[in-house]
């Protein structure tokens, strides 16, 4: 229908553009509007691998040269416009950080309906304003636990001016913490806590056997990443800093072997 | 790279369509012959061209047909709005030449530059108000599903796509889209009498009943074509009202001043230099006899001489002027064959 060096035409139904969106998810979600099948669009974005393609897809394998202006094209947008929104297409390589379904709310209340896949900032682990856990594969509304959408509001504001590689990093040394403390018992009160939540959570969401480990310890993990960032500027954090920050009885002469103590003493 | 200019597309897209529902052609300032002397060569024949391009297009008169048929659509389109099935329709039949087409996409027009002034531009962009489509020659139904779909925009992949994929492609997208006037020009093409024609209409009928518009039909002496007959015709005959084009006629008082009044519109967006008001309604007669009274023909007669008038510098349409513009064969058959008959009427008088 299309002459090969024709751009094609614009398509009837254009679709909003999300932040930090995948490749797939934008096309996916570009075909279903127009009641195309996905491999007749990328046909005509000149992308050659409709069979491994998916809305997790964020890579160029199989585009020829013109794919980005066919999409563009087809979308009715200019490719400016579109990488501002789709990171694949601002550097022609694929974002580092981890894929991430977008929070459903806020994707209708721009009357999108279907799945969005984006590249999650490394602050990214919950919806605040839809009380909605973001991170794998269960999705608990966190109604029951609203100390963890308060203690991500808090931590935002606070590290507001703290760049991204700094939080990711913190983020992973802090998730490294409480995992351990968490296996291992560490600190009894803290268990007490998070075993607490774990039954909140449980009994909001029936038939959820899935220790959400990362939800139950969201709150701490926060703190100990602003004690970590905090001590790389100005080191010398004491116990009861730390027992202060965590609200929790933190030992005056922390276990040589405790992880945190252990990070902070690098 | 955006392709959302609608030079390149015909009226039967939207983007053509776009266009043509927002062009407000330029009315080009005459100057005064003072002024003209003053123009350099290369920006005399600017002028001169912007004024060709001007009379090539000259105005769309609003004839008690349009008019009629502005109305009835109108008032369709607002009954319908409700209606989950058997909406009422329109149809605009006639012969070649008396203004269906024009009446129809300006009833299209019309009410798409409507929806945009009661809703805004803002509010329209994502909206496809109206989807204007011939029926191509021996239609099937999956060349009228993709006729929809070239309308819209709705790529189709001929060789792996079948009729009920494409069709169920463009009643998702228009309902998307939220189309309440479909348009269907050359609807004489459907032969009802043929296994394909009379599937073809089934399909037609079909996307009427998916789509939540009113459907209005123009086409060439329908109630000949055998539209309304059979099974199929009565249901159609049962929905669809029906408005007839006809050639303007000469006979009375009243309808020579409705000729008049039609000649008078036209003869008033003329810019030429030296042609003076009430020159061509003094031709009325003349202009009749040569177009049989067809709209078509008269629009086409005088932006011809308008055009032939602006390029050998005259500046005025006369007798002569016109005698040098060629009609349609069907417009110049008529003529002959009156100017052959009146001498014989004359000579059994006598």
């Amino acid at each position: 229908m299309t002459a090969p060096d024709e751009p094609p035409r614009r398509l009837p139904v254009p679709v909003r553009l999300i932040a930090r969106e995948t490749i797939g998810s934008f096309l996916t979600r570009l075909a279903f509007a127009n009641s195309l099948h996905v491999a007749h669009l990328l046909s005509l974005a000149r992308i050659s691998r409709a069979r491994s393609f998916t809305p997790a897809t964020d890579d160029t394998a199989g585009w020829s040269p013109s794919a980005p202006d066919m999409i563009a094209a087809l979308a009715g947008r200019s490719l400016p416009d579109l990488a501002a929104a789709i990171p694949l297409l601002a550097g022609m390589a694929p974002a580092g950080t981890a894929l991430l379904r977008a929070c459903g709310h806020c994707t209708a209340k721009k009357n999108v309906t279907g799945m969005v896949i984006t590249r999650a900032s490394p602050r990214d682990y919950l919806c605040a304003r839809h009380q909605q856990w973001l991170r794998g594969i269960h999705r608990p509304s966190l109604a029951s636990l609203p100390e963890v959408a308060d203690s991500q509001r808090r931590h935002d504001r606070r590290t507001a001016n703290v760049p991204d590689q700094d939080i990711a990093r913190a983020h992973r040394q802090a998730q490294d913490i409480t995992s351990q403390w968490l296996a291992s018992g560490w600190h009894p009160a803290l268990t007490e806590r998070w075993q607490h939540r774990h039954h909140r959570l449980a009994a909001a969401i029936p038939g959820l056997e899935a220790v959400l480990t990362g939800v139950i310890t969201h709150p701490e993990m926060l703190a100990i990443a602003r004690l970590l960032i905090t001590s790389q500027r100005t080191p010398g954090i004491r116990p009861q800093d730390i027992a202060d920050r965590l609200s929790f009885p933190y030992p005056g002469r922390p276990h040589p072997l405790d992880p945190l103590h252990k990070y902070l003493s690098q | 790279m955006v392709t959302g200019d609608g030079d390149r597309f015909p009226l039967t897209t939207r983007e053509g369509w776009e266009r043509f529902a927002g062009d407000q052609p330029a009315d080009p300032k005459l100057l005064a012959e003072a002024d003209l002397g003053l123009l350099s060569g290369a920006d005399r024949t600017a002028y001169d061209h912007d004024r060709a391009d001007y009379h090539s297009r000259l105005v769309t008169v609003a004839t008690p047909t349009v008019r009629q048929v502005f109305a009835a659509g109108r008032r369709l389109v607002l009954l319908n709005r409700h209606q989950v099935s058997a909406r009422r329709g329109l149809i605009v039949t006639g012969a070649a030449g008396t203004g269906k087409t024009t009446a129809v996409t300006q009833l299209g027009r019309n009410h798409e530059l409507l929806l945009r002034h009661r809703l805004g531009q803002q509010a329209t962009a994502g909206r496809m108000p109206v989807v204007y489509v011939t029926v191509p020659p021996a239609a099937t139904p999956k060349m009228l599903a993709a006729e929809f779909a070239r309308f819209a925009g709705v790529p189709v992949n001929n060789r792996q796509q079948n009729q009920a994929d494409i069709t169920n492609a463009v009643c998702d997208v228009l309902s998307r889209l939220r189309t309440d006037l479909v348009l269907v020009d050359e609807i004489h093409n459907l032969n009802l009498a043929t296994r394909v024609g009379a599937d073809a209409s089934d399909q037609l009928k079909y996307l009427a009943e998916r789509i939540p518009a009113t459907f209005v039909y123009a086409g060439i002496d329908i109630e000949g074509s055998g539209l309304f007959g059979g099974t199929r015709g009565q249901q159609i005959a049962g929905r669809f009202g029906v408005i007839s084009c006809d050639p303007f006629p000469y006979g009375t008082a009243g309808q020579r001043q409705q000729w008049q009044a039609l000649i008078a519109t036209l003869e008033q967006s003329l810019r030429l230099h030296r042609h003076e008001p009430g020159q061509l309604l003094r031709l009325d007669a003349y202009l009749h006899e040569r177009t049989d009274g067809m709209i078509g023909s008269l629009s086409h007669l005088i932006r011809g001489a308008a055009v032939e008038a602006v390029m050998d510098g005259t500046e005025r349409i006369t007798r002569e002027t016109l005698d040098r513009v060629g009609l349609d064969h069907a417009a110049e058959t008529a003529r002959t064959r009156r100017k052959t008959a009146a001498p014989r009427r004359r000579d059994s008088a006598g």
